[in-house]
């Protein structure tokens, strides 16, 4: 009690009283080690979480159900969606039919897949509707009109990825060739562009459901998939449980089921995230042991006489441990208010830009907790290592060296 | 009070030994004013750090109060050297984030007593050596024979029996120096405090009663 007495003392004179220029240059320093420790780790963070958002939304939806028989075909659709939207978590639920094609205009060509849909129930499951960069998107009675993605028709944009196999020049309004797989060759006018950052999605076209049935009448009621939606944070193996109670001869996939390369991608992400976070905590203990070390060195005289007139060892390393928790606690908290409220606006204003999109850095909470702990402990230990290795040097050593 | 027998104290600097100090025995008695005197290099400072507990011999024995306090571990000489003993450093040594009222009741601290008790303490403590209007200064803000009246009334805080002081008025103009050894022996005659002090100027024996001369790490029967 006594040695926690006179450390508290000794601590608060020190901070109160000591040198304000290297208080706030520790303090300072401390600040930049936790903005280091979840800045970059949390630029990955955002890609990951914005490359998901982009797979779930304009890709795969969260769900993605097909017919597991032989026959590669869901049947009567419109009664199984009723029932998927009926499940507890299921925001909306959508049906489509894909057909191999090849496009052409003028003299150029490019092979893709089109995509029948419900444009209504398309957009309750995607968000590509919001993703036109131009003319509109399609409405349930368009028959002659077709969505493309920017990837097929290149819309003199020479900088995109796949603009040598694209259509080029293609714009709203032109009118391209289409020839399914099934040899039916139809001509569309091209009604939107969407550009949605997503490769995957943007190598797709769109018609609707009305001008896939008029091509093929047997497949009235039918889906080649169908999309799921569900709420944020819902369990989708117990979702994908209960549509597979409904209904017999399905299989599921989730979103993280259907990336593929995508998750690759953001799985070395995420490893990449641990490896900057291990090597920032690194950083962070190696920074704030030189700073207390080299404080403690030019406090060996003072630390020799304290102990002379009777200062116990234990006084003196709590001292240094509470000065520690304190430039800790302050620098943490700064970085932490600085990061919430100068870092994430200031990028959400002016986002880093991927090629996937915008990469907006998600306030983690649990992170900024988890990574100000352990900022915490490792001040306090480098507080305490060389503090205790200053006390066991001999009194005269330390005031006269 | 305190004795010392057969007292030796090596350095060792790389491969060369030095002997500080070889075979010094000597008494001090309760009340006494010694004066360690000897040319500089002569083992002084080294035999006060000694008898204070500030650093170990080589060999021989400390026997303060019939006990051998020689081979106690850092923890019990550091008690000791907080309730029995008061040192004062020749550089003042003072904290320089503290008060002199802050610097003097620190090891007060230590003790355990109320906290209304060690502050009281300090400042009559301060009164003693005449700084009761300086307490709220800090060490730069004081001349150096204040600083060194300061460190006198913190080694002073805890009542000790012994004080030690080496080479107290080292730094100090000749006033000062009047002034801090005045102040020793007003203790020594009005708080009956037995005071060991280390010099090496001749004029300061007139405040003592007891001399110890050193020469080359060894006593000798009179400085030269």
């Amino acid at each position: 009690m006594k040695s926690l007495r006179v450390a508290w003392f000794l601590a608060v004179k020190s901070v109160s009283r000591g040198n304000i220029r290297v208080l706030l240059l520790t303090i300072a320093m401390l600040i930049l080690v936790y903005l280091n420790l979840v800045f970059t780790p949390a630029i990955l963070a955002g890609a990951v979480e914005g490359l998901n958002d982009k797979t779930i939304n304009t890709l795969t939806g969260h769900i993605i159900v097909q017919a597991a028989g032989e026959n590669p075909v869901i049947t009567d659709v419109d009664s199984l969606i009723a029932e998927i939207e009926s499940i507890d978590g299921v925001v909306a639920a959508c049906a489509r039919n894909n057909l191999g094609a090849d496009v052409q205009y003028e003299g150029e060509r490019t092979t893709t897949v089109v995509f029948a849909i419900d444009p209504e129930q398309d957009k309750e499951v995607f968000r590509i509707s919001e993703s036109l960069i131009e003319g509109s998107y399609l409405d349930p009675e368009d028959t002659d009109q077709i969505l493309l993605g920017v990837q097929i028709a290149g819309n003199d944009r020479e900088k995109l990825e796949l603009y040598s196999s694209s259509l080029k020049t293609v714009h709203v309004g032109d009118k391209v060739s289409v020839r399914y797989v099934s040899g039916l060759e139809r001509e569309y006018t091209v009604k939107g562009i969407f550009f949605t950052e997503l490769i995957q999605t943007d190598i797709r076209a769109f018609i609707t459901e009305k001008e896939y049935n008029s091509m093929n009448p047997l497949m009235n009621g039918k889906a080649s998939s169908l999309h799921v939606k569900t709420e944020e944070g819902v369990e989708l193996e117990s979702v994908i449980a209960e549509i597979g109670a409904v209904r017999d001869g399905l299989k599921f996939q989730t979103w993280e089921d259907a990336e593929g390369m995508l998750r690759s991608m953001t799985d070395s992400f995420k490893q990449i995230i641990q490896i900057l976070r291990v090597i920032a905590l690194i950083v962070a203990a190696i920074t704030i042991f030189i700073v207390t070390y080299v404080d403690l060195v030019n406090k060996r005289r003072q630390i020799g006489i304290e102990r002379a007139i009777g200062i116990t060892g234990a006084s003196i390393v709590l001292s240094y441990i509470f000065r520690a928790i304190f430039y800790a606690v302050l620098g943490i908290l700064l970085a932490a208010l600085i990061f919430v409220y100068v870092v994430v606006p200031l990028e959400a204003h002016r986002p880093f830009h991927f090629p996937f999109g915008d990469i907006f850095l998600p306030v983690n909470i649990g992170y900024l907790i988890i990574s100000a702990a352990i900022l915490f402990v490792v001040a306090s230990v480098s507080a305490f290592a060389p503090a205790w290795q200053t006390i066991r040097t001999k009194i005269i050593d330390a005031i006269w060296g | 009070m305190l004795n010392i027998e057969n007292l030796t104290r090596i350095f060792k600097l790389g491969n060369v030994e030095v002997k500080a100090l070889v075979d010094v025995s000597l008494s001090i008695d309760e009340g006494d004013i010694t004066c360690i005197m000897g040319k500089s290099g002569s083992g002084k400072s080294t035999l006060l750090r000694q008898l204070g507990l500030i650093d170990r011999p080589t060999s021989g024995q400390i026997i303060l109060d019939g006990q051998d306090v020689t081979k106690l571990s850092d923890a019990v000489r550091a008690k000791l050297r907080l309730t029995y003993l008061g040192y004062i450093f020749q550089e003042f040594a003072l904290l320089p984030e503290l008060t002199a009222h802050e610097n003097v009741y620190l090891p007060g601290m230590m003790l355990g007593s109320r906290g209304i008790d060690y502050k009281n303490r300090a400042k009559e403590v301060l009164e003693i050596v005449g700084l009761e209007k300086r307490i709220n200064h800090k060490p730069r803000e004081l001349s150096g024979g204040e600083q060194q009246r300061v460190a006198i009334a913190r080694a002073l805080i805890n009542n000790p029996r012994i004080l030690f002081a080496d080479e107290p008025c080292a730094n100090l103009d000749t006033m000062s120096s009047e002034r801090v050894m005045g102040t020793l022996v007003r203790l020594n005659k009005e708080l009956g405090v037995t005071i060991v002090f280390v010099s090496h100027d001749p004029d300061d024996k007139q405040y003592a009663n007891k001399f110890i001369f050193l020469k080359d790490g060894r006593q000798v029967p009179e400085y030269i």
